[in-house]
């Protein structure tokens, strides 16, 4: 019997806590416990096989810490290989000897968490992570494990890092159980209902929890993963909390009150059971005691359509989900320069503005024929996950830049799209099994988009069927029967929305519409769009790619939300139209200004931001835009430079005037060719190793201020491509920050290179630990105190 | 020798306002009204945001010239040498306000700098904060003991890389969810590691949080 059977027929028990057993040996805070398998053999089997007499049917390999960060084979370190060889060898051998318990015993590879951050948080790459998991995986497969055991996981992206490494190493059976707090959450926000959906969507075997929370605490997830999830359920609590008695540690929860509450477990919904921190064989053997003479409870089967990112979920069919449309080159020039530009700040506040505006997801497509589309879809992703905890949607026709998107995801996506033509689905189908997600389905094929609501239907068929044989289920699909343009075909909408009650009655399938096309070539395009959103609505849509900065479609959203009686006492609506002015919902006109009587420069030195653009606004209607630049807004800032070097004014002032200068400067842009306001260009970013970037962020803020073209290459940048952007575009000035003292060598080396590869470039340095001692002993042309100093030193430089 | 690490949570009743302006770089002057009303519309968020968590341990301390040992490791620092004189234990342990509120920062800071300075000075302060309840908290365990000022790796002459071996022995990782970068920052970056050493005799007090440090310019400097 396998694994996976074994936990069919019946409660599967699992080992209790090494830690706590092996520091009753000896084992001191600090000691690599995975050492013992090869120093003290003879501990670690003890402990396998005092489990296994208690009842485990599999018991987990000492091998938590055991990967390459800290097992590198260097200064009489043993290697990842030798630490996992011991730890297996070593539950083989309490296999072999245990002389009571189940028949069928099995060994499982624990694998744990690798104490780094992941980037975005951290600095270590999703791909280094996986590389680093992967050697883990395929020592503990070769040794002869009979399961990879994921566990103690607090952050979902590490989690799926090794899944994804355990996945492509083995064809093992992969358990996955995370650490939730008392809030119900893992550290970087997933709750239970998010880790249910993506580990299922992983395709791994069984789920669960461990670890932090004692029984009786972690009952309160059980229900919240049973209600998410058709998997086998894990239960791994602590014996409560540790304190300490005489010297020795004591756990809250004695051995009677853990098996007492595991029972609940069982009726619970869970079926693979054990302890972590603090329970021992006696804990075990208690539990298997208890529960041995009770069934696994049967599940209901859930059928649920969801989306999430690393912490939020989005589910179809309750209520209506909007997909902001905004991240999208299509038909806009600022956006396509943004991508050319690499200019992901861009990019960023079009995804902070669309979740202002109340969007589930958002919709992310980078796709422009001169760019890298691989490189920049999986930055965009993954910058905006740094940004935003909202669901993605990805956006492309380019199947490599798919699956490089799908696979630095963090979370379940949204997969837009496949399409009923053979070769779309061939593409498509072992991605979305392989990364999970779900799909979005044009009902289009090689013969075109079907002219009738019954020939869609048809197409979305065939879709399901062929999904099927990936075990892709129509749960994780969904339909866009396809809008199309009014203007050119009068019955488009109409075939449109019949396609959608089709697809919703008799497919029983879940339907999307990219809703803006419909209105393509009218005038107020808005109108016609929103009326027809409404029109979706009715007929079952549950989900529409729009743009929530459209007002008409914001009034036809929530106007349907409290006439359909999801909005409780109507006050989303309330706070809707309460702060819509009428005069915007009538015409659209111009904001007013009148209550800002102080002018422009005032709002910039007062920092007041709204005003600032508002009064510039004003100011542009009658005189020459660069008159409003050079008379108002540039000896605004001055004067706000000059209180800052004479200490009159200090930082926040100094940053938040500089964000109204932005903020007007933005209405200014918007009345000159961009030519005439782009001054001479340079580079800022955090050198490598580093990831503060709030210093950074306001040296470019000021910078942009004074008028230069600021490449902003973020934060953690290795020196080459610092050199390599440099050379590209012949850049004479490069800003560089550091906070860390341990940081200033990947400064200085940044330096070197810089100075040896183009010599005619300046670099100025700056941060918290910098001194002028220490800017001239790396070798930098200038020190930069404050971030004045910094655009003083730039317009000596450039101007 | 007790090898307990104890587990904590705690919350961050309030936080002084000045010290919010002090690590925004105010200096000791008033803010404008202006800053004043973002601040106190950032607070509630920021306050709502924040878990605090923290892990600690005791250990004994021997102390042979500049030579400090903490039981599990040794360290060379004469700083930590003097400021654990005469003391018999020290606490080891490391605090965070958590990631929350690191990802609320990183999300503010797209649309507006101003912002993320803010919350990045209420995350200095609430960690300090923190720290200070939790010194008394701890310190409150051990009667006829006097805590000394908590000392972290990169005060004085002590090293960076203790930092590294604080949360390796207060497996910091696994209970409160404290990473490290390879650059040996912390994250969430709003943590702190410290010893806090516990002798029967008091010590002579500082004038300030600052009396200890030699950097005189420092625009934080009390």
């Amino acid at each position: 019997m396998n694994v996976l059977d074994c936990v069919k027929s019946g409660i599967f028990y699992l080992d209790g806590g090494t830690g706590s057993y092996l520091q009753a040996q000896g084992l001191q805070p600090g000691e690599l416990p995975e050492l013992w398998n090869l120093e003290q053999p003879d501990a670690v089997v003890g402990l396998g096989k005092a489990y296994y007499e208690a009842g485990s049917h599999m018991i987990c390999t000492n091998t938590f810490g055991a990967n390459s960060l800290k097992f590198d084979g260097c200064d009489g370190r043993p290697t990842v290989d030798q630490v996992v060889f011991a730890a297996v060898s070593c539950a083989k051998q309490a296999r072999e000897i245990a002389v009571a318990g189940q028949k069928n015993r099995f060994i499982a590879l624990d694998v744990g968490p690798l104490g780094r951050m992941l980037e975005p948080l951290g600095d270590l790459p999703f791909e280094d992570a996986v590389s680093i998991f992967a050697e883990t995986v395929r020592a503990g497969a070769a040794a002869g494990v009979d399961c990879i055991m994921i566990e103690t996981m607090n952050d979902a992206y590490e989690t799926k890092a090794a899944v994804l490494a355990a996945k492509e190493n083995c064809d093992l059976p992969v358990f996955v159980s995370n650490v939730y707090d008392e809030t119900g959450k893992l550290m970087t926000g997933a709750t239970p209902e998010v880790m249910a959906a993506l580990l299922e969507a992983l395709r791994v075997d069984a789920i669960g929890a461990n670890c932090s929370l004692g029984p009786a605490q972690m009952l309160n997830i059980l229900p919240r993963l049973a209600a998410s999830t058709n998997l086998p359920i894990i239960m791994k609590p602590n014996a409560g909390m540790p304190r300490s008695e005489n010297g020795k540690t004591v756990y809250d929860v004695n051995v009677e009150q853990f098996a007492g509450i595991m029972k609940n477990m069982v009726s619970g919904g869970a079926c693979i059971l054990g302890g972590c921190c603090g329970t021992t064989p006696e804990y075990i053997e208690a539990l298997v005691s208890e529960t041995s003479g009770m069934q696994p409870v049967k599940r209901e089967v859930h059928h649920q359509t969801v989306i999430t990112s690393y912490a939020q979920l989005v589910q179809f069919g309750d209520a209506p989900v909007l997909i902001g449309e905004r991240i999208n080159p299509t038909g806009k020039k600022r956006f396509k320069q943004a991508l050319r530009d690499h200019d992901i700040g861009y990019v960023l506040n079009e995804a902070v503005a669309q979740e202002e505006k109340g969007v589930h997801a958002l919709d992310v497509n980078v796709g422009l024929p001169e760019i890298n589309e691989v490189e920049t879809l999986t930055t965009c992703v993954r910058e905006i996950q740094a940004v935003t905890a909202l669901p993605l949607q990805i956006d492309t026709s380019n199947a490599a830049a798919m699956e490089c998107a799908l696979r630095i995801y963090n979370g379940k996506p949204m997969i837009n799209s496949v399409s009923g033509k053979q070769e779309s689905m061939d593409e498509i189908f072992p991605l979305a099994a392989k990364y999970g997600g779900v799909v979005v389905c044009l009902t289009l094929d090689e013969q075109g988009i079907p002219e009738t609501a019954e020939g869609r239907l048809a197409v979305a068929e065939k879709i399901v069927e062929e999904a099927a044989k990936y075990g892709i289920s129509k749960d994780n699909l969904i339909f866009d029967p396809l809008a199309l343009t009014i203007s050119s075909d009068n019955n488009a909408a109409l075939v449109t929305l019949d396609a959608v009650r089709l697809i919703r009655e008799r497919l029983n399938g879940k339907c999307s519409l990219g809703i803006s096309n419909v209105s393509f070539g009218l005038p107020n395009r808005d109108f016609v769009t929103s009326a027809f959103f409404l029109m979706a609505l009715e007929r079952g849509l549950d989900a529409a790619i729009m743009n929530p900065f459209s007002v008409e479609m914001q009034k036809a959203y929530r106007s349907y939300m409290a006439l359909t009686g999801r909005d409780a006492d109507c006050v989303e609506y309330i706070g809707f139209a309460s702060n819509t002015s009428s005069e915007v919902v009538v015409q659209g006109g111009a904001p007013v200004v009148s209550e800002f009587t102080d002018g422009l420069e005032n709002a910039i030195i007062k920092g007041l931001r709204g005003d600032a653009a508002k009064l510039a606004e004003a100011a542009l209607a009658g005189r020459d835009p660069l008159l409003v630049i050079n008379e108002q807004i540039i000896p605004a800032l001055d004067e706000v430079g000059r209180g800052f070097e004479e200490k009159r004014l200090f930082l926040p002032q100094l940053l938040m005037s500089a964000e109204a200068a932005k903020a007007a400067f933005e209405q200014v842009r918007k009345a000159i060719p961009e030519a005439e306001t782009k001054g001479p260009a340079l580079i800022i970013a955090t050198v490598k190793g580093d990831i503060h970037d709030i210093g950074k962020n306001i040296v470019k803020v000021l910078l942009e201020n004074y008028g230069f073209s600021v490449i902003d290459l973020g934060k953690d940048v290795a020196p080459e491509k610092i050199v390599a952007v440099a050379q590209e575009r012949e850049i004479k000035l490069i800003c560089l920050s550091a906070l860390m003292t341990t940081t200033v060598p990947a400064m200085e080396e940044t330096i070197r290179q810089l100075h040896s590869a183009k010599p005619d470039c300046k670099v100025v340095v700056g941060g918290a630990v910098l001194t002028q001692e220490y800017a001239d002993m790396i070798g930098a042309d200038q020190y930069a105190q404050t971030a004045m100093d910094t655009v003083r030193y730039a317009e000596l430089v450039l101007n | 020798m007790s090898s307990v690490i104890t587990t904590v949570q705690g919350s961050l009743s309030g936080i002084s306002e000045q010290q919010i302006y002090r690590f925004m770089g105010l200096s000791g002057t008033k803010p404008a009204a202006e800053l004043a009303a973002a601040v106190e519309e950032v607070l509630p968020q920021f306050l709502s945001m924040v878990q605090c968590r923290a892990c600690y341990l005791t250990v004994p301390v021997e102390i042979s010239g500049d030579v400090v040992n903490l039981g599990l490791f040794s360290v060379n620092s004469i700083h930590l040498a003097k400021n654990l004189h005469d003391c018999d234990k020290a606490v080891l342990f490391a605090a965070t306000l958590g990631m929350a509120v690191e990802q609320h920062r990183r999300a503010a800071a797209v649309s507006s700098s101003v912002k993320a300075l803010i919350l990045d000075a209420m995350g200095s302060a609430g960690i300090e904060a923190y720290c200070n309840h939790l010194c008394l908290e701890i310190a409150a365990r051990y009667p006829g003991y006097k805590p000394r000022p908590r000392f972290s790796p990169g005060y004085g002459d002590l090293p960076l890389s203790v930092q590294k071996q604080l949360l390796h022995v207060l497996d910091a990782q696994r209970k409160i969810g404290i990473a490290m970068t390879e650059g040996m920052l912390m994250i969430p970056q709003k943590s702190v590691t410290a010893i806090m050493g516990l002798g029967k005799a008091g010590c002579p007090k500082e004038k300030s949080d600052c009396g200890g440090c030699d950097i005189m310019d420092c625009e934080f400097r009390l």
